[in-house]
């Protein structure tokens, strides 16, 4: 049974393995054939490839303004970029 | 043409060490720490990046923007640290929430390994529409912050900064399998804080209009 259909534990797994590029010509097909009888495998396998492909590749994801350099910090930097510059 | 050449951070005259680091400053740092989780680290690769960037002031003509430009400099200096860092201690992780990976599924019976039904996905509403809402960007942010600190920089490595799988074996020093059971379960860990914090309840009052 294992070498046809994977269960939902390996499915998932498979398809991890998928996105970066290591799965096999059998295993794809095992994947998609569990994918083709399982609703919830295929609702993970949707949501992992919204984040792979839409949510973790977007700019907006390291515009983060949660934490910045300290005032100190900074005038630390720009002190040692204006010591380094000579023109 | 005069306005390109204003532009050039590479001209003498346009030196503006204050105007880099007040419109750049907080960007770098916050790409770096959210990848190397050490501030007074993340500081110092920003300082370095002004240095290298200051050095290498030529090699910028124009063809990206000077962010772009900068980001790309910081990026090579925190592959570096990953390098020689993982030289010393390979970055593997592999106690990383395997309870969790196994809460999700029958541990036994007809359907062993099969998804236990009340804590298997739920299904996400307006996904794609999250994407144009600030607080959706915390929480994820957020989310990929709690991961371990070694599988959090596989998983920055391969999925933000799309690194191919071999290359971050290389620099973190890693096996392919190793580097393949880490991100499933970042995935499947980052997916789970994602349904819980975002796509959970009160969705609906969240989006925009």
């Amino acid at each position: 049974m294992d070498m046809f259909l994977p269960s939902c534990k390996e499915a998932v797994r498979l398809q991890s393995q998928e996105l970066d590029g290591a799965l096999g010509l059998k295993d794809q097909l095992r994947l998609r054939f569990h994918l083709l009888m399982c609703t919830l495998c295929r609702r993970y396998v949707k949501q992992i490839d919204f984040l792979h492909e839409k949510a973790l590749r977007d700019e907006r994801l390291n515009e983060g303004s949660e934490t910045k350099l300290s005032p100190e910090a900074k005038s630390r930097i720009l002190g040692i970029i204006k010591e380094n510059h000579k023109p | 043409m005069s306005e390109t050449k204003s532009k050039d951070p590479s001209t003498e005259n346009c030196f503006q060490p204050e105007r880099w680091v007040s419109e750049h400053g907080d960007y770098l740092f916050h790409f770096a720490l959210s990848r190397l989780r050490d501030p007074s680290r993340a500081e110092d690769m920003v300082q370095e990046t002004f240095l290298a960037a200051l050095k290498s002031g030529s090699s910028f003509q124009g063809r990206s923007s000077e962010k772009s430009w900068l980001t790309g400099i910081l990026k090579n200096k925190i592959f570096d640290y990953y390098r020689k860092s993982g030289r010393e201690k390979p970055f593997t992780d592999l106690e990383f929430y395997s309870d969790e990976e196994e809460s999700h599924f029958e541990r036994e019976g007809f359907h062993k390994d099969g998804w236990i039904q009340e804590s298997g996905p739920q299904e996400w509403m307006n996904a794609g529409k999250s994407l144009d809402n600030e607080e959706f960007w915390i929480t994820i942010r957020g989310c990929i912050s709690k991961l371990p600190k070694n599988v959090g920089a596989v998983f920055t490595l391969r999925e933000m900064d799309g690194v191919e799988s071999k290359e971050v074996c290389r620099l973190l020093n890693i096996s392919d399998s190793n580097l393949w059971v880490m991100l499933h379960r970042a995935r499947m860990a980052l997916r789970g804080c994602v349904e819980t914090n975002w796509f959970g309840r009160n969705q609906e009052a969240r989006l925009p209009k």
